[in-house]
């Protein structure tokens, strides 16, 4: 076998736990200082749970955007995404490949802007939202349309392990999430659970779906990049 | 579905990212299949039958049949 192989059945390095570690941590670390800037210009003591997860959701999504566009940027950081695990990352990269890598680092990054912009226009237009809401709604329907052509080119160009894992997350979130809202629907209706707001449904979704997708995406040896 | 084309690729001294570029899926999609959590599309089992010159059933096999090699 060429070298190489050896590292792609390879355990996890050290040092690649301890880097991803540090990352989670610094994520916390910033999500937790956004969302404390962001209710001290309010003057808002208890920040709804719905914007709170969302801003955390946000800035995952665009740590992760960010990361995999500055890995995507030269030739050794393609092939640490194309493979982790691999002990050395000298192997190029096909353009096919980069560009897979590339439109997932624009759909991440744009995906955390689309769920924060809301939550931040309202926090900062401190009550006059209703001013620039149509301004800023406009801007989150651009980005959501630009969004779902990313989507689509990204669909396009995944093989079938992708297409497939992408497939079995949005049935699973389906399943989960349909019986989830017809029963708190359901307790709303009969006063037996608060009413929630659509914010909160959506960001409920966010959440659930990114942790489908990352347990369907483990159980097909699917790895971060 | 059992495989071997672990063993049919380090007969070529492929890595998992050249057998990727020669079928046109992922290396992540290559070690999807070999350790069994996922089962190619019958396009994709016509490619690799192709690539390696066998038929498919030299190359994967039922969970429940036991593998073995077919006679020349």
């Amino acid at each position: 076998m060429k070298q190489g192989d050896m590292g792609e059945e390879a355990p996890r390095s050290f040092r690649l736990v301890i880097v991803m570690t540090l990352l989670g941590l610094l994520v916390g670390a910033v999500a937790g200082w956004t969302i404390g800037k962001l209710s001290k210009a309010a003057g808002v003591e208890n920040v709804p749970w719905a914007d709170v997860a969302a801003l955390g959701i946000a800035i995952s999504l665009l740590t992760g955007g960010l990361l995999t566009a500055a890995l995507s940027a030269d030739r050794r950081g393609l092939a640490i995404l194309a493979n982790p695990r691999a002990p050395d990352f000298s192997r190029a990269v096909s353009p096919s490949q980069a560009l897979f890598f590339r439109l997932q680092a624009a759909i991440l990054a744009l995906a955390g802007i689309l769920l924060a912009a809301p939550v931040v226009v309202e926090v900062m237009s401190k009550g006059r939202v209703t001013q620039i809401g149509p301004l800023a709604m406009a801007g989150v329907v651009a980005g959501f349309a630009l969004q779902t052509v990313l989507n689509l080119a990204l669909w396009r160009r995944c093989d079938e392990v992708y297409r497939q894992t992408i497939a079995e997350t949005g049935a699973a979130c389906f399943w989960l999430l349909q019986g989830v809202f017809f029963l708190w629907a359901s307790g709303e209706k009969l006063k037996v659970v608060p009413a929630v707001t659509s914010w909160d449904a959506v960001t409920a979704m966010m959440a659930i779906y990114l942790l489908l997708s990352l347990i369907v995406a483990s159980r097909r040896g699917l790895e971060w990049g | 579905m059992q495989n071997r084309l672990r063993v049919l690729r380090a007969e070529r001294e492929w890595s998992q990212a050249d057998l990727g570029e020669r079928l046109g899926v992922s290396r992540q999609a290559i070690n999807a299949i070999e350790t069994g959590k996922h089962d190619p599309s019958l396009t994709l089992l016509f490619r690799i039958a192709d690539l390696f010159e066998l038929p498919i059933e030299a190359i994967f096999r039922p969970d429940e049949r036991p593998y073995r090699r077919l006679d020349p």
